[in-house]
C-alpha cells in the first residue's frame, strides 16, 4: 500500500533498523518490555507503506545516500503477532482440504505470509515481516525449513542471483504444477521455479522481550541468524515527555518533595527501580520507558501526580510482583520497606511514612485511592528514591 | 542510538530536469546582454509541474477558478489583464553542510508558453564549480551551442528538486550523470535517468518520479 503519509520524525531506533537491513535481511529487535521495539517496528511499516525515500536535508551530494535498502519497487509489509496458536501453515505453506471433482477431498495448497511475500519479491518489488512477540510461538516449527536458507548468504544476491553459498529449500506437500492459493492476492502462485531460493529483498524485523518468564527462550540456532539490535529503557526520552532537562539522575530528586517535579519524580522512580532490577535480576529485567508513557500527556501537576499512582497501582507494581514471585524479600530494597508482609500495602505505606516520621495508616494496597496529593507526592518520592 | 535523524525527511516525489547547453549558458549568465539569450530553465507545459510545486490552489485563486487546464485558465486571465507573465514563489529549504541558505525560487508563466524558472539570480547550487560544471568542462565558450532541447554531453549535468512529506521542497545537482553517479540513488531515480541518457538527451528532460505512486513519468 502506498500514498499514506509517513510518520513526521525519524527515530534513530528506526533509521537503525533500516541500517542493520541493508547489512542483514533478518533483524531482531530484543530488549524489555516499554523499550520501544513494537512502537519502533509500527513506525517503520507506516513509513514503508508510505513508499516514500528517507532522505537527509544536510547533505549536499545524493542525499538519498544513507546506507539503507533501496526497497526496490513496490514494498508490500505484513505485520504478525506470534502466539502460541501460530502455525508453520500460516507463516509457510498450508494444506487445505477442499472437495475434488472426484467427489472425494483433496488438500489444496495455501501460501503462508513468507510465501506470498517471496512471489511478490520476484516481481520485481520488496517484501517486509514484520513479526511481534517472535517468541511466543515455536519459532523453530513456525519457520519450519525456511530457518536453513534465512540468512544473507545463503539467500539469492541482490540481482536475484543464486551464488555459491545460495541455499534452495524444497516444500515437500507440493507436487509438480500444483497451483498455490495465495489469500494476499487475487491471483495464486502458479509460476514458482523450483527449487526454492529466498531473495534478498524479502526482510524480516521481529521483536522479542528478552527475558520474558512466560515464554521459552528463542531457539538459539534461531536466535544467531537475526541481527540483532538491544533496546534499554531511554531516560532521555522519558525527560523529553516529561519535561526534564537535567540529565544527571543525582540531580532528579531533591531533598523534599515538594522541591521534586512530577517529571523528575517518574524519571527518577523508573531510573531507581531499573537500577535494583539491573542489580537483583539482570538488565534485561528492567522496565522500559513506555511504562510511564502517559504521562507524556500534558497536564497539571496534580493530575500528573495522580497519574503516575495510576501507573505505579495498574503497571508498575504488578510487573514487580511477577518479577520477584516467590522472593519477596527482594522487593524490599526496590520499596524501602523491612518487613517480608511486603503485599499487605497498609503495612508497606504505613512502614514507609514511619520511616519518614508520620504515622498515618493508608487502608488500601492502592496509592491511586491515597486522596492527599502532598502524601501521595511524599511516597512516589520516597520509592524514587529520596530521602530527609 | 546516537544517530542524528533531525536532517532526515521523508521524500514524496523529485522533480529533475537535464540541463542543457543553453539551459548551463543561462544558469552562468554567458548570453550576450544585448542578444535577448534566455535567462531561465525551461521545464515544460506538463501541469504535473504545477501540482509538483503544489502551486495548484494559488493558480486558482489568481485565475478566480480552473474548470480544466491550468495553463488555459492562465492564458485567459493574462490576456484579461493584459499582463504578459505571472510568477509564483517556491521557499527552497536550507543545507546544512555546506551552509546554504533558506531561499526561493520563481515559476514563471508567460501566455502560451512553458513554465519556467528564471535564474536572476540562479540558486546558489546550481553555479557552484563543486557541483555544477564548469564551462572549461564543455570544452570552453565557444563549445557552448544556443541548443535548447539537448545537451550533447555524454554525462550531462542534472538539476533536480525533492518535494518532502511535508511539502517542502529543495533542491540539488549532480555533476556528471552517469552510471556510476547514479549509482547509489533510488532504483526509481537511477531508471528515470537512465532513461534520458540512453535516449540521448532529446527534449523531454523534465521528469517525475513519484515514490509515493512508484511511478516515472517523462514531462
Amino acid at each position: 500500500m502506498t500514498g499514506n503519509n509517513p510518520p513526521s520524525d525519524v527515530l534513530p531506533e528506526e533509521l537503525l533498523v533500516l541500517r542493520r537491513l541493508n547489512e542483514s535481511p533478518n533483524v531482531l529487535l530484543r530488549g524489555p518490555p516499554g523499550t520501544g521495539k513494537t512502537f519502533t517496528m509500527r513506525r517503520l511499516k507506516a513509513r514503508l507503506d508510505s513508499g516514500t525515500r528517507l532522505f537527509d536535508t544536510s547533505r549536499v551530494e545524493n542525499p538519498f545516500e544513507l546506507d539503507i535498502p533501496d526497497f526496490r519497487g513496490e514494498t508490500r509489509t505484513e505485520w504478525l503477532t506470534f502466539h502460541q496458536s501460530t502455525e508453520y501453515e500460516d507463516f509457510v505453506l498450508g494444506m487445505r482440504p477442499q472437495p475434488s471433482s472426484e467427489g472425494g477431498v483433496r488438500l489444496k495448497p495455501r501460501a503462508g505470509v513468507l510465501l506470498s511475500l517471496i512471489k511478490h519479491v520476484r516481481e520485481g518489488n520488496s517484501g517486509v515481516i514484520f513479526i511481534d512477540e517472535l517468541n511466543r510461538a515455536n519459532v523453530s516449527k513456525v519457520f519450519g525449513e525456511f530457518i536453513s536458507v534465512m540468512e544473507a548468504d545463503k539467500r539469492l544476491d541482490w540481482d536475484g542471483n543464486a551464488t555459491a553459498s545460495s541455499i534452495s529449500f524444497t516444500l515437500p506437500q507440493l507436487n509438480e504444477g500444483d497451483s498455490i492459493e495465495d489469500p494476499m492476492s487475487e491471483q495464486p502462485i502458479d509460476s514458482f521455479e523450483r527449487p526454492f531460493y529466498l531473495p534478498r529483498q524479502l526482510y524480516i524485523v521481529a521483536s522479542m522481550n528478552s527475558l520474558d518468564r512466560s515464554t521459552a527462550p528463542l531457539d538459539s540456532a534461531l536466535a544467531r541468524r537475526f541481527s540483532q539490535i538491544p533496546f534499554e529503557p531511554d531516560y532521555d526520552l522519558l525527560r523529553q515527555w516529561v519535561d526534564v532537562e537535567e540529565d544527571d539522575p543525582a540531580e532528579w530528586i531533591s531533598d523534599s518533595p515538594d522541591d521534586t517535579s512530577v517529571g523528575a519524580l517518574a524519571t527518577a522512580l523508573l531510573y531507581r527501580i531499573n537500577t535494583l532490577l539491573s542489580a537483583t535480576l539482570g538488565q534485561d529485567f528492567q522496565l522500559g520507558h513506555g511504562y510511564l508513557d502517559s504521562l507524556k500527556e500534558d497536564r497539571s501537576d496534580e493530575s500528573q501526580i495522580r497519574k503516575l499512582a495510576e501507573e505505579w497501582d495498574g503497571r508498575i507494581f504488578p510487573k514487580l510482583q511477577e518479577l520477584f514471585r516467590g522472593r519477596e524479600d527482594q522487593l524490599q530494597p526496590i520499596l524501602r520497606v523491612e518487613t517480608n508482609d511486603i503485599f499487605q500495602a497498609d503495612v508497606l505505606y504505613e512502614s514507609e511514612l514511619d520511616q519518614l516520621g508520620q504515622n498515618t495508616a493508608i487502608a488500601t494496597a492502592s496509592l491511586s485511592s491515597i486522596g492527599d496529593n502532598d502524601r501521595l507526592r511524599r511516597i512516589l518520592w520516597v520509592l524514587a528514591g529520596g530521602t530527609d | 542510538m546516537s544517530d542524528s535523524v533531525d536532517s532526515l525527511r521523508d521524500c514524496q516525489m523529485v522533480l529533475s530536469r537535464f540541463v542543457t547547453q543553453s539551459g548551463f549558458k543561462a544558469l552562468r549568465d554567458l548570453f550576450d546582454v544585448d542578444g535577448g539569450g534566455q535567462r531561465w530553465i525551461t521545464l515544460g507545459s506538463d501541469e504535473r509541474i504545477l501540482e509538483f510545486f503544489n502551486i495548484t490552489s494559488e493558480i486558482e485563486e489568481f485565475c478566480d477558478g480552473v474548470d480544466e487546464s491550468y495553463n488555459e485558465a492562465l492564458d485567459a486571465e493574462l490576456e484579461d489583464s493584459s499582463q504578459d507573465s505571472v510568477s509564483f514563489t517556491i521557499e527552497i529549504e536550507p543545507i546544512g553542510r555546506i551552509d546554504v541558505p533558506e531561499s526561493e525560487i520563481h515559476l514563471k508563466y508567460t501566455v502560451s508558453r512553458p513554465w519556467q524558472i528564471p535564474v536572476t539570480p540562479p540558486h546558489e547550487l546550481w553555479v557552484s564549480d563543486d557541483y555544477m560544471p564548469t564551462v572549461d568542462d564543455f570544452g570552453g565558450l565557444d563549445s557552448l551551442e544556443d541548443n535548447y532541447y539537448t545537451n550533447d554531453r555524454q554525462n550531462p549535468p542534472i538539476i533536480y528538486f525533492i518535494r518532502d512529506s511535508s511539502d517542502e521542497f529543495h533542491t540539488r545537482t549532480i555533476r556528471n550523470v552517469n552510471s556510476y553517479t547514479i549509482s547509489a540513488y533510488p532504483g526509481l531515480l537511477q531508471e528515470c535517468w537512465k532513461r534520458y541518457v540512453d535516449a540521448g538527451g532529446e527534449r523531454e528532460n523534465t521528469a517525475l518520479v513519484d515514490f509515493f505512486h512508484n511511478e516515472v513519468t517523462t514531462l
